[in-house]
């Protein structure tokens, strides 16, 4: 590949770039038309943007995250149940916790000890 | 296209900082209008390269003027180019990500791929009319060799072509919108000459 040298590429580059100039005066009308329409739809938005809606969801985030730290800290019952909640989820996470549970004698045992009991 | 940002108050005028927001807000606007008008056309030819698809070329380009818009307005007017870039490359990638997984899942079930299914060209059956005929079948032939060969190349060689051989972004640029390393946006840029230059051989264009 003689042909190819690295000092040709300015020359090739240079063709790249003008025949891909070309190609940009030949998109046709229709399309330049709806490119048009999109570039002013999108600074219609800035035209209508007010400055104050910029903070407004911000703000608003920030007010729900609070009142929800608010409720879940003055919940009287939140330290009673907590902590049984994530030894339920660990007591059936646990391998022991399957193997019992296809363990079908063990579910006579504690249906006959509930109607004895 | 850099203007001052700050908004100043007209002395002894009540309301005037109000006046002065809105009339910043239509310069800025106009200084936008201005920058997505030189670089849409570029930006749609980009998408087109990528896609193969007019429409969805044009939803790209459309999305990213939008988060220009949105979120870029304010800033300096020599910082939208690259930005732009950024936007419009990075939404380019999603859509390569989203399509390959659509194409998998079309392969699977023995559906037609989306490229299969591409519109047209308009750039193939546009004509310019200063030039003479034979002059114009050449360059038109030169532009397609050319859509051809940079479609066959991956996406990141095509990007780091196209942003650093058309759009004249710096290294350090071009791999701010390529979210990538400036090393891997010379190798990329040096397969991509390389390629092209084998595919389009000696006579080009």
């Amino acid at each position: 590949m003689n042909d190819m040298r690295f000092s040709d590429d300015d020359v090739f580059l240079a063709q790249a770039k003008r025949a891909l100039d070309d190609t940009v005066q030949r998109v046709d009308a229709r399309l330049a038309g709806r490119l048009q329409r999109a570039r002013r739809q999108a600074l219609a938005n800035l035209m209508s943007r007010r400055p104050w809606k910029r903070w407004a969801g911000a703000v608003a985030m920030t007010s729900v995250g609070l009142l929800m730290v608010l409720f879940l800290a003055n919940r009287p019952d939140i330290d009673n149940h907590g902590q049984p909640i994530l030894e339920d989820v660990e007591l059936m996470a646990s391998p022991e916790n399957v193997e019992l549970s296809e363990d079908l004698e063990f579910y006579d045992w504690l249906a006959d000890s509930t109607t004895n009991g | 296209m850099a203007f001052d940002s700050k908004v100043q108050p007209i002395p002894d005028r009540p309301g005037s900082v109000c006046l002065d927001r809105k009339v910043h807000t239509l310069n800025r606007t106009q200084a936008l209008d201005r920058f997505l008008a030189t670089v849409e056309r570029r930006a749609l030819r980009m998408a087109q390269v990528a896609t193969g698809n007019n429409d969805e070329a044009l939803d790209l380009v459309q999305d990213a003027m939008f988060k220009l818009v949105q979120r870029y307005a304010d800033r300096d007017g020599s910082e939208w180019g690259p930005l732009f870039h950024c936007i419009l490359q990075s939404r380019i990638r999603d859509w390569y990500r989203r399509t390959r997984v659509r194409n998998r899942w079309r392969d699977w079930f023995g559906k037609p791929r989306d490229d299969e299914s591409a519109a047209e060209d308009p750039l193939e059956t546009a004509v310019d009319p200063l030039a003479t005929p034979d002059e114009e079948l050449k360059r038109k032939r030169a532009c397609a060799a050319l859509d051809a060969a940079l479609r066959t190349l991956p996406l990141r060689q095509q990007q780091a072509f196209l942003l650093r051989a058309w759009e004249e972004l710096d290294v350090a640029q071009t791999a701010a919108a390529m979210k990538c390393s400036e090393g891997s946006v010379k190798t990329h840029f040096f397969r991509a000459v390389r390629a092209l230059r084998k595919q389009l051989g000696e006579h080009w264009p």
